[in-house]
């Protein structure tokens, strides 16, 4: 989709992801690194793959020099600083058609532009780490780097919207992106609760606290794990209903009006009575069994896929998620989250 | 001027997913058009929290920061005529967004097809669980399944327990960032080649994406154990007991430079020359150990004061935040993250904006629209119908 575009990433960690992205929408990534990249290899192949390796010496001013001559006809460069390596008013002048994308921990121009930060601590101070764990333990992180892999997707947002921006002006522009402010957007409830109902949320588990009542997303099957919950989805309600019925499951629940029912307003002690039948249920059914099922009747259930699954999985394969490279240290073949999306040209981010 | 001045989006999503995608463009100026229905409600309408605790369509603070900077007509899709008037609207976008089931747009007459017939060149993006080819493409669900599905759920949480899922839909998150992306490259292209494209953004394979280092990692070493708070190469890496109930502080060390840094701030410069702790190679090698004495020394002390003392020192600290501390917290009132935006129900709030800020654009947020507050703008002087047709149908039922 984006073959025509020229990006150059320089990029150390928080970053490396939007240059990704680009390269597997078909961008031209040439990766300027200031010597051998020094994060950990599986890190490096997952956010570095696809893009063309330079190496600068980018603390001389012939190195600076060669960069700024490498920028003056790229559409988009990907940094940390706005004045490292060199500053914005230098690339601009060499190309007033660039789009600068600066991904940051916090705000450049804000007052914590300078504070030391990882993804854990920016999952930290934003508030998802709060609500991420159980209620008898240390606060957790998501696995991954989920506070970087959000600013560098948002990253990819703001350059297409200054390049959108720049053909009607013919002029680039400096774009910041916050890491911080990445991850607290992703608290799309916490904050939003704290300001309209004055209630501060904590860890509950596996609990969806929802209005006055909660309900369980994780469930133990016979063979493994499986989620799903009770929602305000009447059509979903009366599916799962429907299936139990036909495996022979009579139950309070078969008298329940799902549309005049709202989930958020009963009473937590009526859901673990409703739970308790499901749970049953679901005990004596395989993942296998009751994912079909929920696929053919559309009451909201998967199966909870482990990573050899998910690697294993028949609905990725058929739609070429997966991308087959070899690990140039190990000479492993390796699958590799591939282009992000179908269309309907030829196939993933196809034209 | 705003940088998507000119986009034109008919908007037919709903709930979380695909609202969330339109609304960053129409936070960077894109007219969004948020087509919805009094016959069934955006669940996002219904979800609380409510002003004033109160349930109404137009009080739902959780609709609200999903839907900023759009307008909102009502339209009745299961109605033939209200059908005719997707289709006007359909003839006025550059791009349609939706987030039904597999089969929906296709049975009320809006394939992709039709579409490209009404406007050639359009786009169109479609978010769904699990994509809309394949075997699973027919599931429905929520957010929760995409953590399913994408192996975020099995890596949550503690090693010793079972999978996880945090009260809140991260793939719900995820995805409307892909689908936005969709739209934005895919407005690129045709800029380009003048062919516009059908994109199926799956909710489980952006959350495959974000966890691809975790995938490597399992191919290269054969480590499939949840990671929990640790990281690769990171020691101390881990969320520490402060004093008070439930406070906490993340500590992440990179370095050996990073580690005499705390053990200085700790007040046990021994610690660092401590054969168990002075390399990372060792302070990996005896983590449980480290973390004991990194908590025994945290336990005592304020978590934001933890967090300023070791910061100061170049050693990246949190505290962990909740819920109100976030909406306070000064880095975000300092660089202007929530936007005083007036709404009719609502009152004056403060909606999160956009993590982006732009050197010559302008970012400028609208409030979330009331249901169908925009139909005479839409459908009489956007669209071309007579204030009759338009009461008529929606007498009818086919504009409600």
């Amino acid at each position: 989709m984006l073959s025509h575009l020229k990006v150059i990433d320089l990029a150390v960690g928080l970053g490396d992801y939007t240059g990704r992205l680009l390269a597997e929408l078909g961008a031209h990534v040439v990766r300027v690194e200031q010597r051998a990249c020094a994060a950990e290899h599986a890190v490096d192949i997952a956010w570095n793959i696809s893009k063309t390796r330079v190496t600068l010496d980018l603390e001389s001013a012939s190195g600076r020099e060669q960069l700024l001559s490498m920028a003056a006809d790229v559409d988009i460069v990907i940094r940390n600083a706005v004045d490292k390596p060199v500053d914005h008013a230098a690339l601009e002048r060499r190309n007033p058609r660039v789009v600068d994308v600066v991904v940051a921990p916090f705000d450049p121009a804000g007052p914590n532009a300078a504070r030391p930060a990882t993804d854990l601590t920016l999952m930290a101070r934003s508030g998802l780490a709060n609500i991420v764990g159980d209620p008898d333990r240390a606060p957790m992180t998501l696995p991954g780097e989920q506070a970087y892999a959000l600013a560098g997707a948002h990253g990819v947002v703001a350059a297409l919207t200054a390049l959108h921006a720049r053909a009607a002006t013919g002029r680039g522009e400096l774009v910041t992106i916050s890491a911080f402010q990445a991850a607290v957007l992703a608290n799309y409830r916490e904050p939003v609760m704290w300001q309209f109902a004055q209630r501060i949320g904590k860890r509950t588990g596996n609990l969806l606290v929802r209005g006055k009542s909660g309900v369980r997303q994780v469930w133990r099957c016979r063979d493994g794990y499986v989620t799903w919950s009770f929602v305000d989805n009447p059509a979903m309600m009366r599916s799962l209903v429907k299936v139990m019925n036909e495996q022979g499951v009579k139950s309070l629940l078969d008298d329940i009006e799902w549309a005049s029912t709202l989930i958020a307003d009963s009473p937590r002690e009526t859901v673990e009575a409703w739970e308790r039948i499901v749970e049953e249920f679901f005990s004596r059914h395989t993942r296998n069994d009751l994912a079909r099922w929920s696929v053919e009747r559309g009451f909201g259930l998967s199966q909870i896929d482990g990573i050899d699954d998910v690697l294993a999985s028949e609905q990725l394969r058929e739609r070429s998620m997966w991308r087959t490279i070899t690990d140039p240290r190990s000479g492993k073949a390796l699958k590799i989250p591939g282009p992000l999306f179908v269309t309907s040209g030829s196939g993933r981010n196809a034209s | 001027m705003k940088p998507l001045a000119g986009v034109r989006i008919a908007d037919f999503s709903w709930v979380g997913a695909g609202p969330r995608a339109t609304k960053d463009l129409a936070d960077y100026g894109a007219t969004v058009i948020k087509v919805e229905s009094r016959q069934r409600l955006d669940l996002g309408r219904v979800s609380p929290p409510f002003k004033n605790g109160v349930q109404h369509p137009d009080g739902s603070a959780f609709f609200a920061i999903s839907n900023t900077s759009k307008r909102s007509v009502t339209i009745n899709l299961a109605d033939p005529r209200g059908v005719a008037v997707a289709k006007r609207l359909i003839e006025w976008s550059d791009v349609v967004v939706e987030n039904f089931g597999k089969g929906y747009m296709e049975r009320i007459g809006l394939s992709y097809e039709t579409l490209q017939g009404i406007r050639p060149g359009i786009i169109q993006v479609s978010v769904s669980v699990a994509g809309r080819t394949g075997p699973n493409a027919n599931l429905r669900g929520y957010g929760n399944s995409a953590a399913a599905l994408s192996g975020l759920a099995a890596l949550s949480g503690w090693p010793d327990r079972p999978p996880h899922m945090p009260p809140f839909a991260y793939g719900d998150v995820v995805a409307p960032i892909f689908a936005t992306i969709a739209v934005l490259a895919a407005i690129e292209h045709r800029r380009q080649t003048g062919h516009g494209q059908h994109v199926d953004v799956s909710q489980v394979e952006p959350l495959v994406h974000v966890l691809a280092d975790r995938f490597v990692e399992r191919q290269l070493t054969g480590e499939a154990r949840k990671p929990g708070n640790r990281a690769s190469g990171i020691a101390p890496h881990g969320i520490y007991p402060c004093r008070g109930d439930d406070k906490w502080c993340a500590i992440a060390v990179r370095s050996d430079a990073e580690w005499s840094r705390l053990c200085e701030a700790m007040n046990s410069p021994g610690s660092a020359s401590d054969p168990r702790f002075s390399s990372m190679a060792s302070r990996k090698a005896n983590e449980d150990e480290l973390d004991r004495v990194v908590a025994a020394w945290s336990l005592d002390r304020d978590k934001h004061e933890l967090a300023e003392l070791l910061a100061s020192q170049g050693v990246p600290a949190e505290a962990v935040q909740n819920g109100r501390e976030v909406f306070t917290d000064p880095e975000l009132a300092a660089v202007g993250h929530y936007i005083r935006t007036p709404h009719a129900v609502l009152g004056e709030c403060e909606m999160p904006g956009p993590p982006v800020r732009f050197s010559s654009s302008e970012v400028a947020m609208g409030p979330s629209p009331l249901l169908g507050e925009h139909n005479r703008e839409v459908f009489v002087d956007l669209l071309g119908l007579s204030e009759q047709e338009v009461a008529d149908l929606v007498t009818a039922g086919a504009l409600s």
